[in-house]
């Protein structure tokens, strides 16, 4: 880089929230109905809620190449296509070009990343599930990584308050392993899941399936301008509906109408500058990607909400004196311990039956089966690993019955081929995945991006009780499903590699000592307590369920606690 | 000029088809939504096997149109030739070859294969045995001359029936179109839902 002309900006705001996806927009909307001057900076592009969702509303045929993407355009999304899902036409919009925003693997990291205003909160899978105590117990039990500094009774409230505003439907079951919430009515199974539920009931007294809990309005319930879902599913490209939960839709709305957010797109934060003497945190440094500028922004309070890698990142840029190896980082744990999900391992089977029976509604969920692995019983115990899994799956008639297939093509062939098919059900397990400090991510000073910052290099891996655990999550789905009477049940085992989950964490992880952690019970910096980080990165197991609620709920706690703080700064 | 040899071959072959009405259409875009079309990527000839295949795999009947009115070739080809990597064009283009060859068509002979020539090649194909299919997609006979064939004409199958059935007529007007349901149904009868079609979307 050539010499850096710094512009320092004269306003001091009271919060500055760094990232808008489900953490900053959170973040944003708390500390701004609190009455906190606060900027929100985002490092990608503007996206206002509906007018910015350009696939919404086309039908396959409305697209040049029906949802395929054109070969020059996949070749610069090489790793955030590696999903197979999250690409296509519908919705490669809202992930990076990889040649622009390179990171290196030491070993294979699947890192999809979405730089734009609401981040991949406009992506996510809406799957939310609380964790419980059998979660924030689970390091100190078994000693893999260290103790929650927090346990249900500390979140259980901020839950409900989250669930209460962003509209979750779902199912309450009264499970110790997985809290009932504040639900909105949920959604229908379908015949053939209806089915399978009647059959766990029968043959196992330990499990059961409920239809998934998602983050979508739906009934007649006023959610600030947002309304019911319209079964539509396309919900990756955008709600026109604001339906689902997104910053775009709901927390970043709210924030500006307190009057009090800025929010200022387009710009990259790549450092958080500490001052030796007040032993805090006094602002950010920023480069403005439209001037190339590099600007400072002060604040009281600062947000870390980037994603995990990014926040962490951030953090390990900000060198001083006082932290060489990166701000907070006494312990030497900021940058490892990632996590993610580990999944791709289950059972489909078909079956038969149900012939005259159909759905009406693209439902944007599935079915759901809790944990029922290592609950702190000897009954549920496992004796080859440790922690455990839940199930997400669904049934559906779409693929080609076995006769019509025979017919191959012709006249009879094409009019058959366009009833629906046989029905099919698959069941994929979702499995926790222990810290280890091993699996780390480190910045590359030698290889910069565009911008002259530091990229990311990931090197981290599936260890043997992930892969122990992948083996009875295959084995029990193909049980389920063939005591429920399915036919021709096949096993799958896509390990892929972490990061594939899309809910990487870990990275900078709250505990009781400061020896061994880096954030505290509310999320700040143990030695910088002016600095909050509720992403991710904060998590200190990653528990098997769907963690996106958890940050969002993390993040109110934080924000609320961070303003009370504030008032006595 | 290409799409007048286009039109020629397609001309040539219409006195011999029992599919000519299909054809026919393709010729005539005045009277269906169908276009005369251009490879971008096939050759003029493979593009005229492509169109035969097509049309015997979808064909038009009373109920319901068939691939060529919904344009299926063209955009088969139009796939191809933006969306397949490399290696998958090497690889069709291989295929392409070799359906020539099994169909006997060198040189600018193409308007003489009659539509029992492609029918009994889809029907040796996509009609074989398990057994044999299982040979065919088995990875160590990849280079195998039929199973090339068979994959080459179970792609266009299975390419065919998609791009069929998300094509605006038939996505619209002959599955259940219903773009914003409102609602959801768990369970139902079919016939009451959808008079015994499958979704469009």
């Amino acid at each position: 880089m050539t010499e850096e002309v710094i512009t320092e900006y004269p306003t001091t705001y009271d919060a500055i929230v760094i990232g808008t996806g489900i953490s900053g927009g959170w973040a944003a909307k708390e500390l701004c109905e609190k009455g906190l001057k606060t900027l929100v900076l985002e490092r990608g592009r503007m996206i206002n809620h509906i007018t910015d969702y350009p696939t919404a509303n086309l039908d396959p045929w409305d697209m040049e190449l029906r949802n395929n993407v054109p070969k020059e355009d996949k070749a610069r999304q090489l790793k955030q296509s590696r999903t197979g899902y999250t690409t296509k036409f519908e919705s490669k919009h809202w992930f990076v070009d990889d040649l622009k925003h390179p990171y290196n693997e030491t070993k294979r990291f699947d890192w999809m990343r979405g730089y734009h205003v609401g981040g991949r909160s406009i992506t996510w899978g809406r799957q939310s599930y609380r964790l419980s105590d059998l979660d924030f117990g689970a390091n100190k039990k078994d000693g893999h990584g260290v103790d929650w500094p927090i346990r249900y009774k500390d979140i259980s409230p901020w839950y409900d308050y989250v669930e209460s505003y962003i509209g979750v439907s779902g199912e309450n079951l009264g499970l110790s392993q997985l809290p009932d919430g504040v639900f909105e009515p949920p959604m229908e199974l379908n015949c053939v899941e209806e089915h399978l539920k009647e059959q766990l009931s029968k043959n196992y007294d330990d499990r059961l399936l409920t239809i998934g809990r998602v983050a979508h309005i739906n009934s007649s319930k006023v959610f600030n301008g947002r309304s019911k879902c319209q079964y539509r599913s396309r919900c990756r490209r955008g709600c026109p509906f604001g339906a689902y939960f997104s910053s775009n839709s709901s927390t970043l709305p709210a924030a500006e109408l307190t009057g009090n957010m800025t929010l200022r797109p387009n710009s990259i934060v790549h450092e958080i500058i500490y001052d030796a003497d007040l032993k805090k945190a006094t602002g950010v440094k920023v480069i403005d990607t439209e001037t190339k500028e590099t600007l400072v922004f002060n604040a009281k309070i600062i947000f870390c909400c980037a994603s995990s890698m990014a926040s962490t990142s951030i953090l390990l840029q900000s060198k001083s004196d006082r932290f060489p190896n990166g701000l907070g980082n006494d312990s030497g744990e900021l940058g490892h311990n990632i996590m993610d999900h580990h999944l791709g391992a289950g059972a489909s089977g078909k079956f038969d039956g149900y012939h005259d029976k159909y759905y009406k509604g693209r439902r944007p969920n599935g079915i759901y089966i809790p944990r029922f692995r290592n609950l702190g019983d000897k009954k549920t115990g496992h004796k080859d690993f440790l922690r455990g899994y839940g199930y997400q799956g669904g049934a559906g008639r779409g693929s080609i019955s076995e006769h019509v297939k025979e017919l191959a093509y012709g006249a009879e062939y094409k009019e058959k081929m366009l009833e629906p098919g046989e029905w099919r059900m698959g069941l994929g397990g979702f499995g926790e995945c222990l810290p280890n400090h091993e699996n780390k991510m480190t910045l590359d000073y030698d290889k910069l991006d565009d911008w002259g910052l530091p990229t990311i290099t990931f090197d981290a891996e599936w260890k043997e009780n992930e892969l122990i655990m992948r083996k009875d999550m295959i084995q029990q789905a193909a049980e389920m499903l063939e005591k429920g009477g399915f036919k021709e049940i096949k096993t799958f085992n896509n390990l892929a590699a972490p990061g594939i989950g899309i809910h990487e964490m870990g990275t900078a992880r709250m505990g009781r000592d400061p020896k061994t952690s880096i954030l505290n019970k509310y999320n700040q910096i143990h030695t910088v307590k002016n600095v909050y980080v509720t992403d991710g990165a904060c998590m200190t197991s990653s528990g098997c369920q769907n963690p996106s609620l958890t940050y969002m709920a993390i993040t109110a706690r934080a924000a609320n606690h961070a303003a009370k703080q504030f008032k006595s700064l | 000029m290409n799409r007048r040899d286009v039109l020629k071959g397609l001309g040539l072959t219409l006195g011999y088809t029992i599919a000519a009405p299909s054809i026919m259409s393709l010729l005539h875009s005045c009277k269906t939504e169908a276009k005369v079309w251009t490879p971008q990527f096939l050759s003029i000839t493979e593009g005229i096997v492509l169109t035969n295949l097509v049309d015997l795999i979808l064909p038009k009947t009373e109920t319901t149109p068939g691939a060529l009115e919904v344009n299926v070739p063209e955009f088969i080809d139009l796939l191809i030739f933006k969306v397949y990597e490399d290696e998958d064009k090497i690889k069709l283009k291989k295929g392409m070859e070799s359906i020539l060859k099994a169909l006997n068509i060198v040189d600018d002979n193409v308007s003489i294969i009659r539509t029992e020539n492609y029918d009994n090649l889809l029907a040796k194909y996509l009609r074989s045995s398990k057994e044999q299919q299982k040979f065919y997609t088995h990875k160590d006979n990849e280079n195998n001359e039929d199973a090339i064939i068979f994959n080459t004409l179970t792609n266009i199958r299975n390419t065919s029936v998609w791009a069929y059935k998300t094509s605006e007529l038939v996505g619209e007007n002959i599955l259940a179109y219903d773009p914003i349901p409102g609602n959801q149904i768990g369970c139902a009868p079919l016939e009451e839902l959808t008079g015994g079609k499958a979704w469009s979307l």
